[in-house]
């Protein structure tokens, strides 16, 4: 009896089985066989697709390769334990090109890197750590500090008391140097118009530099440290503030735009992910990570696998600032005034030099 | 045969669970597809079609991720002794047991405790312990040079000492002022993870020299855990054996040691044990010691042996995983083993499901959760799969 009930059972699911036999989806044929050919890959971290901001931002990358004709794949880490298995996986599904995201990953991706020199590896805001980079590995950095140069810039052209201000998270070079570039931008402009500016928040010289930095329990998340921060930024005359600490720079938002003042963005376009700020935020200094990894396929593909530790760059797109949002009432409401369109001109000319390396970030550290 | 008929009666409830919930998975990776969504409303009969035809694509996936895929053994052996294709084609199968690995040690560590009636929610903090144990061990000891066989020594027992005092803070609680073993570990997880997130930032000597990331050294470097496959592509390593023993050793101090004894009686009525004379807190105490001291082990052979660096991902959802094998397994060694197995083939299969399909791994937690569910109103599964059978049976005798 019982031993039938279960026979009939499993013929049920053979029928299932048989019933879609044969018949597997098959991706729409490209126009470019070669790309069809080629798969490009990300192993995601823990909390990987979904964030709305970094990985979010590698996925949109791979997506716009997809529509360019490559074979794309993924895979999604549910912990420390699927990282090597989720690239080995990468690997032996053919990829050619893998983009690892996360720093979490990096015992991994060194591993797959050395063991397989016939793929090409990259890795994402991190890179190449002990001796030589090999020569299929590709660490991809940001060199924010060219973004935030123009964002610094900007800010001190209309600060009204000529303070401007900033802090870190925590005090490690992928906060610190959107404080370098804040600094630089600020004291460009005092060069090139002779009016002192002074930045409140960090000092980049001597190195490593010092500064403010969120308390170190929860430099990322501290909404009430970001609010406090800035109200006493502004009882030292500070109108324009630059939080580099994730959502600890909200609270700073809601202070600057509860009194009026200005701040900027950090990571991606902020107006955009928190638009109840568009009247405070005069824009946001941008890591550009799909592009970055769309240009790591591109590249990849095109025969060249790395060996080196790669940076985005203004020129290369790979950081930017982020548009002024004039479309946006709010956003109108505060800078439409005051971001004219001679003050635009002179941000794009400063891009421009930075671009074609007259202008170097490093140069404008003090004010002297 | 009639060993056979109970086995068959013994898997009978777990495997009953496992086909429902893969079935129920089916419907939701149908209904959760746009396009067979999108085709119901012009083509319902196409929008079935399409659906199975999704789910099929999905499960074969998740088989051949979990078990192989025939074409690639094919081609190792057509290749004959090409190493790189017979560890593509096997790589799955390896896969699978190393991805059990953890599951089989947190499994029999909630198990024990289970037994005793302690329900040990910690087994996450105890394996994160166990880890930065056998981290600090890997470190101090393969830095100092000595040989592998007693630098693994250590780490194991590093390990075990790690999970077990981690362990022991819920269990005295318990047995001297009867705090709830539920509440005090599942919050021990947090402070485990808080507290190695704080040392990979501010502890030298295990964070990595070069960054300023919560990352511990390269541990390959200090101490390698040996393979116990010929190929040496294929990483499945000596954890595995010593989960498969420990199996063994807990099977017997259960079942055939007074101590042993001792907690199954705690567990099954506490005062009666109490009244027999048994010593009721020490046997709390006992049984989260050695829960925590499994776990321990299984963190520090996934940190050494498998992973090779410590960060605060480590655990992954372990702990709670294990509390479903424990369950599943009906709180015995042999099931436990067992459950681990087709958990940890659920969970390697699951990254090509994601690969090939876009279907979130997420969707096997899912499905793990309805495992537990069906396993644990076991009176609801046995008549949604009976039922319609046992009516047809009767009309045709009818």
């Amino acid at each position: 009896m019982q031993k039938s009930r279960i026979l009939a059972l499993l013929a049920i699911l053979a029928l299932l089985v048989a019933a879609c036999g044969g018949s597997t989806a098959s991706p729409s044929a490209s126009a470019d066989a070669g790309k069809a050919d080629y798969k490009a890959c990300i192993a995601f971290d823990v909390g990987g697709i979904g964030d709305k901001s970094f990985n979010d931002s590698a996925y949109e990358g791979l997506k716009n390769a997809e529509k360019e004709g490559f074979t794309v794949a993924y895979s999604e880490a549910k912990g420390a334990t699927d990282y090597a298995k989720n690239i080995q996986l990468l690997i032996d599904q053919d990829c050619k090109s893998i983009i690892v995201v996360g720093f979490s990953q990096g015992e991994a991706v060194v591993a797959a890197t050395k063991a397989n020199p016939e793929i090409a590896f990259a890795w994402v805001d991190s890179t190449w750590g002990d001796g030589e980079v090999p020569a299929n590995f590709t660490g991809l950095d940001f060199q924010i500090d060219e973004a935030s140069m123009l964002a610094g810039y900007a800010a001190a052209a209309i600060s009204t008391s000529k303070v401007i201000a900033t802090y870190g998270g925590q005090p490690f070079g992928g906060v610190t140097r959107f404080m370098d570039g804040w600094v630089a931008g600020a004291n460009y402009y005092a060069k090139k118009t002779g009016t002192k500016v002074t930045v409140l928040g960090w000092t980049p010289l001597p190195r490593p530099g010092s500064g403010t930095f969120a308390p170190s329990d929860n430099p990322w998340g501290n909404k009430e440290f970001g609010k406090t921060t800035a109200q006493q930024f502004m009882s030292q005359k500070a109108d324009v503030v630059h939080p580099v600490a994730g959502q600890t720079g909200e609270g700073t938002y809601e202070a600057m735009l509860a009194a009026k003042k200005f701040s900027v963005g950090v990571d991606s376009d902020q107006c955009l992910t928190l638009p109840q700020y568009c009247g405070t935020l005069m824009n946001s200094a941008e890591k550009k990570i799909g592009a970055v990894v769309l240009a790591t396929i591109q590249k990849n593909y095109g025969g060249d696998m790395g060996g080196e530790n790669l940076t985005g760059t203004l020129a290369n797109g790979g950081v930017g600032l982020s548009a002024w949002h004039s479309e946006d009432a709010a956003w109108n409401a505060t800078f439409g005034a005051l971001i004219t369109d001679a003050l635009k001109s002179e941000v794009d000319a400063l891009a421009a030099g930075i671009k074609d390396g007259s202008i170097k970030v490093s140069d404008y550290f003090t004010s002297k | 045969m009639t060993r056979l008929r109970k086995l068959l009666a013994t898997i009978r409830l777990p495997a009953i669970s496992v086909l429902v919930a893969l079935l129920v998975g089916a419907i939701v990776i149908m209904l959760s597809d746009l396009e067979v969504l999108g085709k119901i409303p012009q083509d319902p009969l196409g929008a079935i079609v399409l659906g199975v035809q999704r789910v099929y694509l999905a499960y074969t996936s998740l088989l051949m991720g979990a078990f192989g895929d025939p074409a690639k053994f094919g081609k190792a052996i057509a290749a004959g002794g090409d190493a790189v294709l017979w560890a593509k084609a096997f790589r799955p199968i390896t896969e699978t047991l190393l991805a059990s690995v953890p599951l089989m040690f947190v499994g029999l560590a909630v198990m024990v405790s289970f037994r005793t009636g302690v329900f040990n929610i910690g087994g996450e903090g105890q394996f994160m312990m166990g880890a930065l144990g056998g981290t600090i061990a890997a470190i101090v000891l393969g830095g100092a040079g000595l040989p592998t066989p007693i630098t693994i020594l250590g780490v194991v027992a590093l390990g075990a000492l790690f999970g077990a005092a981690w362990a022991f803070i819920p269990g005295i609680l318990k047995a001297r002022v009867g705090a709830s073993e539920v509440i005090t570990t599942i919050m021990l997880n947090y402070i485990a993870n808080l507290f190695i997130f704080f040392l990979l930032v501010n502890w030298e000597l295990i964070q990595r020299e070069d960054r300023t990331q919560p990352i511990s050294k390269a541990l390959d470097k200090f101490v390698v855990i040996p393979t116990i496959l010929p190929i040496e592509a294929l990483r499945l390593h000596l954890g595995f054996i010593v989960a498969l023993l420990l199996a063994v050793v807990v099977s017997w101090f259960l079942w055939r040691t007074a101590k042993g004894f001792e907690l199954r009686a705690a567990g099954l009525n506490l005062p009666a044990a109490r009244y027999a004379g048994m010593g009721a807190a020490s046997s709390v105490v006992i049984a989260m010691l050695i829960s925590g001291a499994i776990a321990g082990i299984g963190g520090a052979f996934e940190v050494v042996g498998t992973v090779k660096q410590l960060t605060t991902a480590i655990s992954g959802g372990v702990g709670f995983t294990a509390i479903a094998i424990a369950l599943v397994g009906g709180t015995r060694p042999s099931g436990v083993v067992a459950t681990s197995l087709v958990f940890g083939a659920l969970r390697n299969g699951g990254a090509l499901m994601g690969l090939n399909t876009g279907i979130p791994i997420d969707l096997l937690f899912f499905i793990q959760a309805l495992v537990i569910m069906f396993i644990a109103a076991p009176s609801l599964t046995q008549r949604l799969i009976r039922s319609p059978f046992k009516r047809r049976v009767k009309e045709a005798t009818a």
